[in-house]
């Protein structure tokens, strides 16, 4: 059967979840340690209902530390792949093109939805490399197009959209993490 | 009920946690729950703090340099994390202790001008 501390570390885990492992470890191990030596001045039951609710602790870290450097390579990777198919890769099968151009903008709007996820999830800089990287991904998927399939941007207007939309990207990513630091209550510190 | 506000006495209490870490540290290592309740008792059940507030501040004042930390394996029971004040620390504890004393003449001041 599960002691109460071990399931009050559990869930305070679970609420680190995407934290780097090390620091994550260290936190439990830290927080069991102060667990056991409340405990030792009343029982453990009391001493683990004395303490903060799990989800308030693990999110305060959470808020410390951010995601880890594989979750933050994670966002990136996913960025970079959903960025593909926002050109309209349909064109080159059997595909109507209204059809074709209908799915690579409804993957834009997923990409910026996501881009604003990655931002106010992860902070600011995870959000501008995601929205960079996206950035580079279009730019990448077009030119592996025309080496590929010959797929040309048709005029100026064309590349000004294809450029405009790719480098807007970027500000996605960045300014809602931005601006989440900047209103966010912030820990008064030495 | 009273009018000022919980918010407000959290807050002062916030922006001194800090400085009480670094002065009950100034003479020895110490771990966390130790400091805790060393906290309560030197103020009077003042500074109640919770370990979710005094852990990450713990982290904080390490992350500037201001304390380090290390595990210490005991005979009996979990391992326990001391924390040392550096001289880094014991110079931002000196500079602190100065605003702060000038903080109590200035308030002291004010306040006993309203009497």
């Amino acid at each position: 059967m599960t002691s109460p501390a071990d399931a009050y570390l559990q869930r305070v885990s679970r609420g680190m979840v995407g934290m780097d492992r090390r620091v994550r470890a260290d936190v439990l191990r830290e927080l069991r340690s102060h667990l056991a030596d409340a405990a030792a001045e009343t029982d453990e039951a009391r001493a683990v209902a004395a303490a903060e609710p799990p989800a308030e602790v693990a999110a305060r870290y959470k808020r410390m530390y951010g995601y880890g450097r594989a979750f933050q390579t994670a966002f990136v990777a996913l960025a970079i792949a959903l960025a593909i198919p926002t050109l309209p890769l349909l064109l080159y099968g059997d595909v109507l093109p209204r059809l074709a151009n209908a799915a690579a903008v409804a993957f834009l709007v997923l990409l910026v939805a996501y881009l604003m996820g990655v931002a106010l999830a992860a902070g600011w800089k995870v959000g501008l490399v995601a929205g960079m990287a996206a950035c580079a991904s279009r730019f990448g998927t077009l030119a592996a197009l025309g080496a590929v399939a010959g797929a040309v941007v048709p005029d100026a207007s064309g590349w000004l959209l294809f450029t405009a939309s790719s480098l807007l990207l970027i500000v996605i990513g960045f300014v809602p993490g931005a601006a989440k630091e900047r209103w966010q209550r912030r820990d008064v510190g030495m | 009920m009273p009018e000022v506000s919980s918010e407000w006495t959290a807050e002062l209490k916030k922006g001194s946690i800090q400085l009480c870490l670094l002065a009950l540290l100034a003479a020895e290592a110490k771990y966390g729950f130790q400091l805790i309740k060393e906290m309560r008792e030197l103020s009077g059940g003042f500074f109640d703090v919770k370990e979710g507030t005094l852990y990450p501040a713990l982290r904080r004042l390490e992350e500037r340099g201001f304390v380090r930390s290390a595990w210490v394996e005991r005979d009996v029971g979990v391992p326990r994390k001391y924390y040392t004040l550096t001289d880094r620390g014991r110079t931002a504890l000196a500079e602190a202790k100065a605003v702060w004393t000038d903080m109590e003449r200035s308030m002291d001041a004010i306040l006993r001008s309203s009497r």
